[in-house]
């Protein structure tokens, strides 16, 4: 039914969702703090650069991250020297695929809570004379908490699913790119159908169950927050 | 006054179109080797018989699914035998229809390598850092990747060299992995290479280095072709294949990286 390369490539996926997600809050936090009280010229500039990678087709995002960072350029390069494996063909590289990614489903939500959470707390506690550090993470993140959790349980189920990017970038190696998605492309490519139905049960059944939770999450969240 | 323009534009319209559908239009669906192959002889099929072609690429494999699930496709050009074969098996395509159209050269590429007798390409085999990387189509599924396997399998040190093997998902990607640099040798059809060297001709050197595998190191790579049952079009269909048989056709198929069929089988 079921081989142990799929189970590895079900941990390998899960791991890569949540340190993607790891990672993106923790780059999307200051930054969608900063955004939404940005009001120069670059705003629209800027939210448009980030929604990009919801525009450029999986493949075609794989496709030019192999070419910045070829070997042969400089890019590729310095990559290389500073993590000594290539971009290609490794879990460093499908995370910071991953990373790109998933980007707009992580900071676009951020983005609009703290929009829609204004400046007013801020400045009040300002006013009360409590330093910026302690405002953004006594006050603004718990407020922010039910964006911080759909911000998380997007970048998560987003990155679940991703499949052309580590297509182009992950080069199949079991443990290392393989993810389930991948894994299951293999089955329906040998026609070993059986095997794809049932990695794609298993997908969907954790899928429900990881997302189940998290909304349920959010949901005590807010009725136990009033 | 304004809807009477309109019935009139839509009439017109549908005019137009109705011109457009005379031609018999054949829809093929071609594995991705040979697409670019059947989409620069398409022009001179259809002036010689009037059918024009309508292709639809993509691998050999996704496209099977589809036609065992009713996709409206008159023709199938696989990039192997076997998914041709299970389609007649199944009824689903025309048995006399079924035959090899072309026969695949592999190649064991090195960007901008000098060309190299035999013994020489598989010492570079040897003598690979730890860091260097094999790419190869999937040999779980691709005809190519399974070539390649074939004739790594008597290598003294297959063991190391598998652990160096990057599995693309099809022998174009396979392509973009040497080419973008990320891997240093790579097995690929030599068609691949021809294509390279005729769309980025100021480079062609890049794309000479490479090494011919002997027929002899590999199971045949057979192209097969077959009409799909279900289409309307079945004699155009044949029409098709005849032609990509025929002497003229397969000696052009040899410039472009394949090995003539013999005819007489």
């Amino acid at each position: 039914m079921i081989s142990s390369l799929d189970w590895q490539a079900l941990w390998l996926t899960v791991k890569l969702a949540l340190l993607t997600t790891a990672i993106l809050l923790v780059i999307g936090l200051p930054s969608a703090w900063w955004l939404a009280r940005y009001q120069g010229r670059f705003k629209a500039f800027i939210e448009a650069l980030i929604a990009l990678p919801l525009v450029l087709p999986p493949t075609v995002l794989g496709f030019y991250l192999l070419m910045a960072f070829s070997p042969n350029n400089w890019l590729g390069n310095t990559w290389q020297s500073l993590t000594g494996q290539s971009l290609a063909f490794s879990f460093s590289g499908i995370l910071l695929g991953s990373v790109i990614y998933s980007l707009p489903f992580v900071l676009q939500p951020l983005h609009s809570g703290f929009s829609q959470l204004g400046l007013k707390y801020s400045q009040a506690a300002a006013g009360l004379g409590m330093p910026a550090r302690q405002r953004f993470f006594h006050l603004l993140l718990p407020l922010m908490k039910p964006s911080i959790i759909s911000a998380a349980t997007l970048g998560f189920a987003h990155t679940l699913g991703e499949f052309g990017l580590v297509l182009m970038i992950g080069g199949n190696l079991p443990g290392e790119t393989q993810v389930l998605s991948i894994a299951l492309y293999n089955h329906v490519e040998a026609l070993d159908y059986q095997q794809a139905h049932s990695l794609a049960a298993v997908l969907i059944v954790f899928s429900v169950l990881a997302l189940t939770v998290l909304y349920r999450f959010n949901r005590s969240f807010r009725l136990g927050s009033v | 006054m304004f809807y009477k323009r309109i019935f009139i534009f839509i009439g017109l319209l549908f005019c137009l179109s109705a011109k457009a559908v005379e031609p018999v239009k054949l829809k093929v669906a071609v594995a991705s080797n040979f697409h670019w192959v059947l989409a620069e002889l398409s022009d001179d099929f259809q002036q010689k018989t009037g059918i024009e072609l309508s292709l639809s690429s993509g691998a050999s494999g996704i496209l099977y699914g589809q036609i065992r699930q009713g996709a409206p496709f008159d023709v199938f050009l696989s990039a192997d035998e076997t998914l041709p074969v299970l389609l007649v098996n199944q009824e689903l395509a025309v048995s006399s229809s079924l035959s090899t159209y072309a026969l695949g050269r592999l190649v064991l590429w090195q960007p901008n390598r000098d060309v190299s007798p035999r013994e020489h390409w598989y010492n570079s085999l040897e003598s690979l850092s730890e860091q260097d990387r094999i790419a190869i189509a999937n040999p779980r599924f691709a005809p190519y990747g399974q070539a390649a396997q074939t004739a790594l399998k008597p290598l003294a040190n297959y063991d190391q060299i598998t652990d160096k093997l990057v599995k693309a998902a099809n022998v174009n990607q396979a392509f973009q992995f040497v080419d973008t640099g990320h891997a240093q040798l790579g097995f690929v059809p030599l068609s691949l290479l021809k294509r390279a060297s005729v769309k980025f001709s100021q480079q062609v050197s890049r794309y000479q280095g490479y090494w011919l595998l002997p027929q002899s190191a590999h199971q045949a790579i057979e192209q097969k072709a077959v009409v799909v049952k279900r289409s309307k079009k079945q004699a155009a269909g044949q029409v098709l294949i005849d032609y990509l048989l025929s002497p003229e056709v397969q000696g052009k198929l040899a410039q472009m990286g394949y090995s003539p069929v013999k005819l007489a089988e």
